[in-house]
């Protein structure tokens, strides 16, 4: 099983359309997937028309009391399912806090999951919380959005600097343009081969998109319901590159 | 994953289904496919009786084994399977878990088609008020083909509900609701019955052994010809495995078969007519000599991984000269035994003895029969005696043969019990040929033990002969005598206690009140 995570400590950079469209084509390709929306807003939920209910909460899922099994949903694509999001999520850090090994938690909790799954993709909230670390360490690659504005690779270089200073095992990091708009200038220079590579981005990026907001009415994954779309294909350049990038085996059973 | 499997009756619609379907949810008709499915089971369908299920799915021109044990409705094992002939050995799958899963099921009998089903289906989709997907249905609609050719017979429609993940409160629901409406619920064997039953041979119908239901009074020619006529079914349905050579079993069925009908025709003097019965013993003789050397073969063949294990690696070379040899020598043993099964004078045997059975007894049997309890009854009691007396006069320096006597005489009385098993109380007689066979166990050890041993001694000596015997061959063979010779001794040093337990009063009680005839009783031959 293979463990990734959309992250960025800056909200509004397209994280859950990410997490909801890479999974479903994970999934179309052949491999187990399951999405786990841990952001309490319960956008990835909603996508995906599942509610954004989680029978006991945050509390039992940390303390272990509630196998994660059993709280997950299918979706209504073949092989694809949801652990849906909660509004309790929203006290994550301060249930993880009070666990031994905080820092570590979320990955033990997974752990059951390796024979159902064969990749477990985390969509988390913005921040660099307690969360968020336990999601840093646990994650084989960190997939992360990045708008091509100054602050937002400002934010990514923050999050690089915190895992160095905090002794996380440097993770994978997949930074990727997302929401680029070539009408704007300073897009159109960030995006440039040179800089691009001098950042360590990868190549394939997403375009802003009126077919991606539609996500929001259509209730579903882009290239379920709009394949032919540039926007689906973006992701599916994505979804290859960042497959490409992925460690051949688990480094961790 | 598939929560239930359901029959439709023949005369419902579609849309009955869905009146049935739990309030709130909307239904979206979603695609159409078709299904193929070649079931794969035993000739004595191991499978199927333990409820398990394997079949080779074609869809969309892939081609993939789905395993469902347990009677569940959900393939627990899938694997790829590009070859258009099916697997006839779990071996074919390489290491894997449905291999190995397969090889404990299946024992020493190969895979075969058994039936085929193929099938138009409709998905449904049923919905929340969020549009979301919370259950799909498939509808089913199976006919079933002969495996030989494209004959069509029956319709058999079914409703599996496919439950999703985190929705299993609902297809609970439905569940119940069809339930409530009085339909049946399947298994996925349901549907291997039905394709087996198209293609002629009933799911579950054969056994090796003898399934005859007999009345008290019945006259014992008559009883006997029912016996004989169930064994000659299963000749003639072994004779096809045996001359495909599909695995081991059809040939021991076919020989056991044999064996039986001669055991009953030496208790049959004086109850059919004497001409036909003694051409039958000496042609079902003839039959069976002609299978001897292919089945010593098949034993040896059988053995070779347990040799191997018994063996050092080393010698692990010397196993495959053997090996080679008796593969060789079971080809051309085949080969004299097929002819002898196609000449001319035994397939008239087999014609004739055909129309023999089944003409109605008072047309040729003797008058004034005992009733097939009664026979029974006595048969069964003369040779247990003889048994008990016998075993009484084995000790220690008795010769080997003696104890080969006693063994022939214990089959002699297992072969009756099971012809007219249905004769008796049921728990009474099973537990008496349990201990039997128990004691038949320690005596068919002696005599395999030593039977092996000198087989293999001979087999070196033919390969010394043809100067084709390499040093590794030799040893390999020498240890493997040497604990033949060792097995056999501890075979022989148990038979006192094992006999002891077989004969003791406990045992003898039983047998008395069971088969002791009354001795006023008329009629019965000696």
């Amino acid at each position: 099983m293979i463990y990734l995570a959309v992250h960025n400590m800056k909200g509004g950079v397209g994280k859950t359309a990410t997490a909801v469209n890479l999974a479903y084509l994970a999934a179309d390709e052949g491999a187990r997937v399951l999405l786990w929306d841990l952001d309490p807003q319960g956008a990835s939920s909603f996508y995906l028309r599942i509610r954004d209910k989680v029978k006991g909460g945050a509390r039992k899922l940390i303390q272990g009391k509630k196998d994660l099994l059993s709280l997950v949903k299918a979706t209504d694509f073949e092989r694809f399912d949801l652990l849906p999001a909660d509004m309790s999520y929203r006290n994550f850090d301060i249930l993880l806090d009070a666990e031994k090994k905080s820092t570590r938690r979320l990955r033990q909790l997974m752990k059951p999951l390796g024979n159902d799954y064969d990749i477990v993709l985390l969509d988390c909230p913005p921040g660099l919380t307690l969360l968020s670390e336990n999601i840093l360490r646990a994650a084989d690659a960190i997939i992360v959005p990045l708008i091509p504005t100054t602050l937002s690779i400002r934010s990514h270089e923050q999050t690089v600097e915190f895992c160095r200073e905090n002794d996380i095992r440097t993770p994978n990091f997949l930074p990727f343009f997302s929401m680029v708009d070539r009408r704007k200038k300073l897009h159109r220079e960030l995006t440039q081969d040179e800089t691009r590579k001098a950042l360590g981005i990868l190549s394939s990026a997403i375009p802003y998109s009126s077919d991606i907001e539609r996500m929001g009415i259509e209730r579903a994954p882009v290239p379920a319901f709009a394949p032919r779309t540039t926007a689906a294909g973006c992701y599916r350049a994505l979804w290859r590159e960042i497959r490409d990038r992925l460690p051949a085996r688990t480094r961790r059973a | 994953m598939i929560h239930a499997i359901y029959r439709i009756p023949d005369d419902a619609g579609s849309l009955t289904w869905l009146a049935r379907l739990p309030t709130g949810l909307t239904v979206a008709k979603g695609p159409a496919s078709r299904i193929d499915w070649l079931f794969l089971d035993s000739f004595d369908w191991r499978l199927f009786r333990a409820g398990h299920v394997l079949r080779l799915a074609e869809r969309d021109g892939g081609r993939r084994l789905e395993w469902l044990p347990d009677r569940t409705a959900e393939p627990a094992l899938v694997t790829e399977w590009p070859g258009k002939a099916p697997p006839s050995w779990p071996a074919e799958l390489g290491m894997s878990p449905l291999a190995e899963t397969l090889a404990a099921a299946l024992d020493i009998r190969a895979l075969m088609p058994v039936g085929r089903a193929t099938a138009r289906s409709r998905e449904f989709a049923l919905l929340d008020d969020n549009e979301k997907t919370v259950a799909r249905l498939h509808e089913r609609e199976f006919a079933a083909r002969g495996l030989a050719g494209g004959r069509r017979t029956g319709r058999f429609r079914t409703i599996d509900i496919d439950g999703l993940r985190g929705y299993g409160k609902i297809s609970r629901r439905i569940g119940q609701a069809f339930r409530q409406a009085g339909v049946a619920a399947l298994t996925p064997t349901d549907v291997v019955a039905f394709a087996a039953a198209a293609n002629g041979r009933p799911a579950g119908g054969y056994s090796g052994k003898v399934d005859v239901v007999l009345r008290p009074g019945q006259p014992a020619s008559s009883a006997a010809r029912a016996i004989l006529r169930d064994l000659l079914d299963t000749i003639e349905v072994n004779e096809a495995g045996t001359r495909r050579d599909i695995d081991s079993e059809f040939l021991h069925d076919y020989r056991v078969a044999l064996r039986r009908s001669r055991s009953l025709l030496k208790h049959l003097s004086g109850l059919l007519p004497e001409a036909e019965r003694t051409r039958a013993r000496l042609r079902l003789q003839r039959l069976a000599a002609s299978t001897g050397e292919t089945r010593d073969l098949d034993v040896y063949l059988l053995h070779m991984t347990e040799y191997r294990k018994a063996l050092p690696k080393r010698l692990g070379p010397g196993i495959d000269v053997l090996a080679a040899h008796i593969a060789a020598k079971r080809g051309k043993a085949r080969q004299r035994m097929l002819r002898y099964f196609s000449a001319r004078p035994t397939r008239q045997f087999l014609a004739d003895w055909r129309r023999f059975l089944e003409q109605a007894p008072e047309d040729a049997d003797v008058e004034d029969q005992p009733g097939a309890l009664d026979f029974a009854r006595a048969r069964i009691w003369k040779v247990y005696r003889r048994i008990v007396r016998d075993g009484a006069a084995i000790d220690d320096n008795s010769p080997a043969e003696a104890l080969h006597e006693l063994r022939k005489r214990c089959k002699d009385l297992r072969y009756l019990m099971e012809f007219f098993r249905s004769l008796f109380p049921k728990r009474d007689i099973t537990v008496l040929i349990g201990q039997l066979k128990r004691f038949q166990d320690n005596l068919g050890a002696f005599q395999d033990y030593a039977v092996q041993a000198e087989t293999l001694r001979a087999y070196e000596t033919e390969l010394r002969a043809g100067d084709a015997l390499p040093r590794k061959a030799e040893e390999a063979i020498e240890a493997l005598v040497e604990q033949f010779d060792g097995r056999m001794h501890a075979a022989r040093a148990e038979f006192q206690a094992r006999f002891g337990r077989f004969a003791g009063t406990e045992n003898d009680k039983r047998f008395r009140a069971l088969f002791r005839g009354d001795k006023t009783r008329k009629g019965i031959p000696a």
